[in-house]
């Protein structure tokens, strides 16, 4: 068993079919006729960019997927003469065959590209690789036309391959193969984004896989454990065809009824959101048929580039969010700097407790030229759609109404110049800290939502540092103390007629969603990915159900009693 | 010879499109251009030579353009560079 990086998408299981990449046995020959081989090449060259153009034209008509991008980049690498002169220069002043040529030049330029101190770049070498190990197909008239088989799903395959390409990914098509297996690669590359966007099941960054594999071999790839089985016994072949067969099953009922409302048995009615990091997750949500987004971290414009990002540049990224989820609500959080996400742009002083220092609305509150900044672009934002304001880490009143008064600087700025923005945009703040726990029915005054960020409450309630191994135990969802305080600050909420979300790691789990029902948690947003499931969950609910469910567990004296309470309530549900 | 100092504004620097796109401008041009930052130079009629000089959003970089059509280069390649495409 190998293992590696899975996409958490399923499982791939089929015999596997190695790609030949940029490591195929190329001999370096010494040709009697250049100009021959010159004429092989431009063949290549021209069926290659026939190939691309084609690729491109089917991307265009499809969306999401940035395949479009991409493709438009590969046809300027073949217009490049850095790319196509030097191997034609090759060619015929070392009189060398075109396929050592292709294979040289594209490994040179594709090595000088990951050299650079930068991620995006980094990236292109494997559109460079891409491209001439397509190219060589073409020289060697083997062009890798895959036979789709749709209809017999036990003849799909696992592609098993050196690196994942970009490219290479995105001519695949969903149904079509049954996983992705590669030797390179990171899983939050855009070739594994792009898995994930296609629902490919893939695991990346498997050591030794390409001498361990051939094809034919027998592969069972389980995304969420990263592992990769070759030929395994029958114990685990049947262990994990049935796992795959129970996911597969799920999913299509979660999925064939995705776009409905979750709506429990007796008529409650739970929004369902998504969490996201960057505006193209939008696309992802919108997809899961997510009825908004509950969270939208803006960290990712601080810790992406080394300078702070303009008001422009985050305005667009709010905007384009905003404009892809039409009247669905998308709250976006403020900054959430500082402890365990630092920001290249704004170096901060070491701290020994990072989780208790300068961090979130309190970094806000001390750079008034960021926070205005952020305010002003999440304000032009709110006139493309439906957008929310939510402010991180709120510990006291007076942190509120700090950034509600700069909040409303910004408006009058925005005002002042004639630039557009909701007037009446919704303001609401995260509940992560125990002290607005215990005064949620004040604050229920002050803001229009509560949104609970479980996985800081857990470590604030719990005195658990959420990322230390040695107090990994300690930290659970399931502690009495955590779930009495979500009931606190929903029925708070309610009191004052505001609505309570959940978007912490808890929100998406299905134990604890009985006992969200059961105490009136109005929105839960999770993973895009997740936001099916939960809907299909809060449909199998019943309201009364959840509500003694929710009394009975807040009773127990311990997260353990919890989680036992809350298994045999599922079993139950299931016997039924 | 035309010398001309720019801040790049195409949203995600020049990496994939914006590169591509410099290329394309630049090839319609008869005159030598290239583009400059931190004392790295690349020849603007090449997406790789652009891509290696690493060039992010809000950076500064040094376009020079020499040939018969000068003046037209430096106005296209600024007006790419200072535009906001990603």
């Amino acid at each position: 068993m190998l293992s590696g990086t899975g996409n958490c998408i399923g499982y791939g299981i089929g015999k596997a079919k190695v790609q030949a990449g940029q490591n195929r046995n190329i001999q370096k020959t010494v040709v009697e006729y250049p100009e021959a081989e010159l004429a092989r090449f431009d063949a290549a060259y021209e069926a290659t960019k026939i190939t691309v153009q084609a690729l491109l034209d089917r991307e265009v008509e499809d969306t999401g997927t940035d395949g479009e991008k991409i493709f438009e980049t590969h046809l300027a690498f073949l217009d490049d003469p850095g790319f196509v002169d030097a191997i034609r220069d090759m060619i015929s002043e070392d009189a060398v065959n075109a396929e050592w040529a292709v294979r040289e030049v594209g490994e040179r330029l594709a090595l000088m590209l990951s050299q650079i101190d930068s991620e995006i770049i980094k990236e292109r070498s494997a559109d460079i690789r891409d491209l001439y190990i397509t190219l060589l197909d073409h020289l060697d008239g083997n062009v890798a036309v895959d036979e789709p088989e749709k209809d017999d799903k036990s003849g799909r395959k696992v592609l098993v391959v050196e690196e994942l390409i970009p490219s290479y990914v995105i001519r695949l098509n969903k149904g079509e193969v049954a996983g992705l297996v590669a030797e390179k690669g990171n899983i939050t590359s855009h070739a594994a984004i792009l898995a994930k966007l296609k629902c490919i099941p893939a695991i990346v960054g498997v050591c030794g896989l390409m001498d361990a594999v051939k094809t034919g071999d027998l592969i069972l790839a389980d995304t969420f454990s990263g592992e990769v089985y070759i030929n395994p016994d029958e114990q685990t072949q049947t262990r994990i065809t049935c796992a795959a067969e129970c996911y597969e099953t799920e999913q299509c009922a979660c999925d064939a009824e995705k776009a409905e409302d979750a709506i429990t048995a007796d008529g409650t009615r739970v929004i369902i959101e998504a969490n996201i990091g960057t505006p193209a997750e939008a696309t992802l949500a919108d997809e899961a048929c997510a009825e908004g987004i509950g969270l939208f971290r803006s960290e990712f414009l601080f810790m992406e580039n080394r300078t702070l990002p303009d008001e422009e540049k985050q305005f667009l990224a709010y905007r384009e969010a905003a404009e892809k989820m039409g009247t669905r609500e998308v709250v976006i959080r403020t900054m959430d700097i500082g402890g365990d996400k630092p920001a290249p742009g704004l170096p901060l002083p070491a701290e020994q407790n990072p989780f208790l220092g300068l961090r979130a609305i309190r970094l806000s509150l001390q750079r008034k030229d960021l926070f205005m900044t952020q305010l002003r672009a999440i304000l032009r934002a709110s006139a493309f759609g439906n957008v929310a304001i939510m402010f991180p880490m709120i510990s006291s009143m007076e942190e509120l109404r700090d950034a509600k008064a700069v909040l409303e600087e910004a408006k009058a700025s925005l005002a002042a110049e004639e630039i557009a923005f909701c007037a009446s945009v919704k303001v609401g703040m995260m509940v992560e800290i125990p002290a607005t726990v215990t005064m949620s029915d004040l604050f229920a005054h002050e803001v229009d939502f509560f949104s609970i960020g479980t996985n800081d409450l857990i470590q604030y309630t719990l005195a658990a540092d959420r990322i230390n191994q040695a107090v990994a135990p300690l930290y659970t969802a399931y502690h009495p103390a955590v779930l009495r305080q979500i009931a606190l600050v929903a029925k708070n909420g309610h009191l004052s007629g505001i609505e309570t979300a959940i978007c912490g790691e808890a929100a998406s789990d299905p134990l604890l969603l009985p006992f969200f029902v059961g105490v009136g948690i109005d929105r839960l947003s999770m993973s895009p990915n997740l936001v099916p499931t939960a809907k299909r969950g809060v449909r199998r609910c019943r309201d009364y159900a959840c509500k003694q469910l929710a009394q009975s567990v807040m009773m127990l004296s311990t997260a353990t009693e919890v989680k036992q309470a809350l298994l045999a309530y599922q079993e139950s549900c299931k016997e039924s | 010879m035309q010398n001309n100092t720019v801040v790049v504004k195409c949203k995600c620097g020049l990496h994939a499109r914006p590169a591509a796109s410099v290329m394309k401008t630049a090839k319609t041009f008869q005159s030598k251009i290239r583009i400059e930052k931190d004392g790295k130079s690349g020849n603007a009629k090449s997406i790789i030579d652009i891509l290696s000089v690493n060039v992010n959003c809000m950076d500064q970089v040094e376009v020079s353009c020499d040939g018969a059509d000068e003046a037209e280069a430096m106005q296209a390649i600024c007006a790419i560079l200072e535009s906001e495409i990603d």
